[in-house]
């Protein structure tokens, strides 16, 4: 640690963090490509390069990514990557209202306290990842994204039943695709372009950010909603404002984080469920529901905070067995590799320096981030109030390009605008978009737990409450389904009583 | 003047005519980037060779090569793309065959592509993957497998997958059953699986399952002679069972059907050179990789061989 920690003294260290994360906040910040992008392309570079330094790069783009994305996400809402999606949902209303500079202040601050938090979770939960990575078996994985399904009604809060069809229709677009379960096409009507599915990227960037732009071209003016004075807005008091909103919030931020790590720990989940779980429990836990989904401040230090913190916790199994927790990892994977390092306990062992290097890296690289984002929040917030006819054209191009890019196909590109024209039409008949990009994550991970499980048990259904991690989540997943129906229940009794 | 400049015009124009037929005098090849398609996602094994091995071949050709990574379909995606490339010499792949040798004697379905068209560059190498099982489970040996009373479960990445075909191709020699719990994202997350004791066992590379290496073990390795860092674990041939060499990650160049023969061939010198060089032949030392510089001859009768193999598992179901 002290070595690692040493290092960071070093120009050269600093200087190739601060490289990283200006690589990572524009990838971050540029719709379609995201931090796996970034990695891939730093990975050929750092070939003769100190292993060390090389971390420290990898590090700095990791951590940066999020802030990144999450920037469009608030002022266009048009999510830089896939897990910022969660931010849109509260960080674009603000933006409407007039506070876009307090919403990405909140995030530049959620983000720096979410890369910490999840460092701090890291460290201390070293000395138990195995007994966590072991405890997570394909029968837990399934009530875990259970659990987030349900949420989709939560998420959905008085529009529950649109909210589950909604839910519906993403998984059933989620189940387009090869099945590597039963080595089968589904509803790919001999399209090679189908083989792998709908890709994740175009559909979201499509759904979110296309449809916006058709909403925003049609209805004109700017992201800042028509009754809003946008000459009045004291944009620097606002970024203040920001720093206060989550910093004054402590409880919201440390769970918002634990969720984050504990998620990245858990090999094959991902940001995109991170942020979004985090966000369906604050909205679950909060004193204020009716604010989630309409300008909520809790909302967006939910997802970023989560977001950031779950690259901490994904480290954590790949460097103690080699097994990636999300995919950025999965290319930090080949890294160890290409420079000669086999992750498993040996790396654990021998080479703890550059974990914590990697460590350190995320922080510094975040405090550099969230220091620039929260320097340049009241200039980039200026974004909210540019005429549609100005923005439009640029996030269309960047939309474009950035989702041409990531495997250069141009059927991407259509399958983007195709994606934002089901998501205006959806929205325009009071579907929420949250609910589809829930049921269009969380899917294909909950079939494939299922069958999964049932492999392993040889058909027996006993195995998903066998385990006592498994029996919890089951009950939490089924208290959170009873919970609105005792609510109206108790609601009915009182009201006969009064 | 005016003749002799009209003269001088005419001359020029017949030499320059006459130039595009005079073999030595066409433009040098290469003269501009080389693209080499990856079928797979950085970071991964096919994506580490190219990177190890590309140095080499941009110094020999002269010009800088890029390096595209193109996956999906299991490895399908980036073929199709190097199949449908322009044929000039200036793109070419990395093109795993396995998967649509899999479509047709397999799954008897025709290939996307016609496969026997590509233009076989060169072969540099092959990882051959181990077969591994849980440290202290119920099967410590191939006779355990061949002596159990149900079917073997083996973690795999998908139905199709080298790892599916591998577990299946073994079966076919030893006469065992399988079963699979398919669906893990890499190879790694699948040797957890058997590390946590999900299934019995499973086949990756040194790099797959060595974060494991405290909760499973290789028993045998599918290589033509032993593997230096598992000097104690037999080959599948030594255990009479030769035919499992065919598997694994297969390293094959190829450019699209058409490219010029020449072009080939400066491509072919290029890849042989390259993959005798000592810094390449010694990152495959580390990585457990088998340097194998093979011709398209010897290529193609390693495709034949693959195939031979596949129509028993046809046979089979």
């Amino acid at each position: 640690m002290i070595l690692a920690g040493s290092r960071l003294a070093d120009p050269a260290a600093l200087s190739v963090i601060l490289l990283g994360a200006l690589m990572g906040v524009t990838f971050g910040a540029l719709p379609g490509l995201g931090s796996v992008v970034a990695l891939a392309i730093a990975l050929p570079f750092t070939y003769g390069m100190d292993p060390m330094l090389a971390m420290f790069l990898y590090a700095g783009i990791m951590s940066s990514v999020t802030f990144g994305g999450s920037v469009p996400a608030i002022l266009l809402n048009t999510p830089g990557t896939p897990p910022n999606a969660a931010t849109c949902f509260d960080g674009y209303p603000m933006a409407r209202r007039g506070e876009g500079a307090r919403a990405v202040s909140i995030s530049a601050t959620a983000c720096f306290v979410g890369s910490i938090g999840g460092a701090v979770i890291t460290i201390a939960l070293l000395p138990l990842v195995t007994p966590i990575v072991f405890a997570f078996g394909p029968p837990e994985f399934f009530w875990l994204i259970a659990f987030g399904l349900v949420m989709i009604a939560f998420a959905s809060r008085g529009n529950v039943i649109r909210g589950i069809i909604g839910g519906g229709i993403g998984l059933l677009l989620s189940m387009v695709g090869y099945s590597e379960m039963y080595g089968a096409f589904r509803y790919t009507f001999d399209s090679d372009y189908l083989w792998d599915g709908i890709p994740l990227v175009p559909f979201v960037v499509g759904l979110f950010a296309v449809s916006e732009l058709i909403n925003y071209s049609s209805r004109g003016g700017a992201t800042v909603g028509g009754e809003v004075q946008s000459e009045g807005i004291n944009w620097r008091a606002q970024t203040l404002q920001g720093i206060r909103d989550v910093l004054s919030r402590p409880l919201i931020w440390m769970r918002s984080a634990c969720i984050g790590s504990g998620i990245g720990i858990i090999p094959g989940l991902g940001g995109g469920v991170a942020s979004f779980m985090s966000y369906v429990i604050g909205m679950q836990r909060t004193r204020e529901p009716d604010l989630y989904g309409k300008g909520s401040v809790e909302g967006i230090i939910a997802s970023e905070t989560a977001n950031d913190a779950k690259d901490g916790g994904a480290l954590l199994p790949t460097v103690a067995f080699g097994i990636p927790g999300s995919p950025d990892t999965a290319i930090l994977l080949g890294a160890f590799i290409l420079h000669g390092l086999q992750p498993g306990p040996a790396l654990l062992r021998d080479h703890m320096d550059l974990v914590y290097a990697l460590l350190f890296g995320i922080v510094v690289s975040q405090v550099a981030t969230s220091g620039i984002g929260l320097l340049t929040t009241p200039l980039l917030a200026r974004i909210s109030v540019l005429k549609s006819r100005w923005i439009a054209p640029f996030v269309l191009t960047l939309v474009v390009i950035g989702t041409y890019m990531l495997r250069a196909n141009i059927v991407d590109v259509g399958l983007a605008i195709a994606a934002g024209i089901f998501g205006y039409l959806m929205r325009r008949f009071g579907f929420p978009l949250i609910s589809i990009a829930i049921g269009f994550i969380l899917g294909p991970l909950a079939e494939k737990a299922l069958l999964q499980s049932l492999i392993i048990s040889d058909g027996s259904y006993a195995i998903f409450v066998e385990s006592p991690i498994a029996l919890v989540l089951m009950i939490c997943t089924v208290a959170t389904l009873l919970a609105p129906l005792v609510a109206a229940w108790r609601r009915a009794r009182k009201a006969r009583s009064a | 003047m005016k003749t002799s400049t009209k003269r001088l015009t005419a001359l020029a124009a017949v030499l320059i005519a006459s130039a595009a037929f005079i073999p030595g005098a066409q433009a040098a090849y290469p003269e501009k980037p080389v693209s080499v398609i990856v079928p797979f996602g950085a970071g991964g094994g096919f994506d580490q060779m190219v990177r190890a091995l590309m140095p080499k071949v941009e110094k020999i050709l002269g010009v800088p090569v890029a390096i595209k990574n193109n996956p999906g379909s299991g490895g399908r995606r980036g073929a199709i793309v190097v199949h449908k490339s322009k044929p000039d010499g200036y793109t070419i792949g990395l093109t795993f065959f396995t998967p649509f040798l899999v479509d047709e004697y397999v799954h008897n379905k025709k290939p996307a592509i016609d496969y026997r068209k590509f233009e076989v560059i060169y072969k540099t190498s092959h990882s051959r993957h181990f077969l591994y099982v849980a440290k202290g489970g119920k099967f410590q040996s191939l006779k355990d497998f061949e002596s159990a009373q149900r079917p073997i479960k083996f973690v795999t990445t998908g139905i199709g997958s080298s790892s599916w075909l591998a577990a299946e191709a073994l079966a076919v020699q030893v006469g065992y059953k399988t079963q699979f719990l398919s669906g893990y994202k890499t190879l790694s997350a699948a040797a957890l699986g058997v590390g946590r004791g999900d299934a019995d066992a499973g086949f990756g590379a040194i790099h797959h399952f060595g974060g494991m290496s405290e909760h499973v073990k290789p028993l045998v390795y599918m290589g033509i002679k032993r593997e230096a860092h598992y000097p104690d674990v037999p080959t599948a041939a030594e255990l009479g069972y030769p035919k499992s060499k065919a598997l694994g990650g297969i390293h094959v160049f190829s450019a699209p059907p058409g490219t010029p023969k020449d072009r080939v061939e400066v491509l072919r010198e290029a890849l042989r050179k390259a993959s005798r060089d000592p810094e390449f032949i010694a990152w495959g030392k580390e990585t457990a990789t088998d340097i194998e510089p093979t011709e398209p001859a010897g290529v193609w009768k390693e495709v034949d061989e693959t195939v031979e193999l596949f129509k028993l598992l046809k046979i089979k179901k």
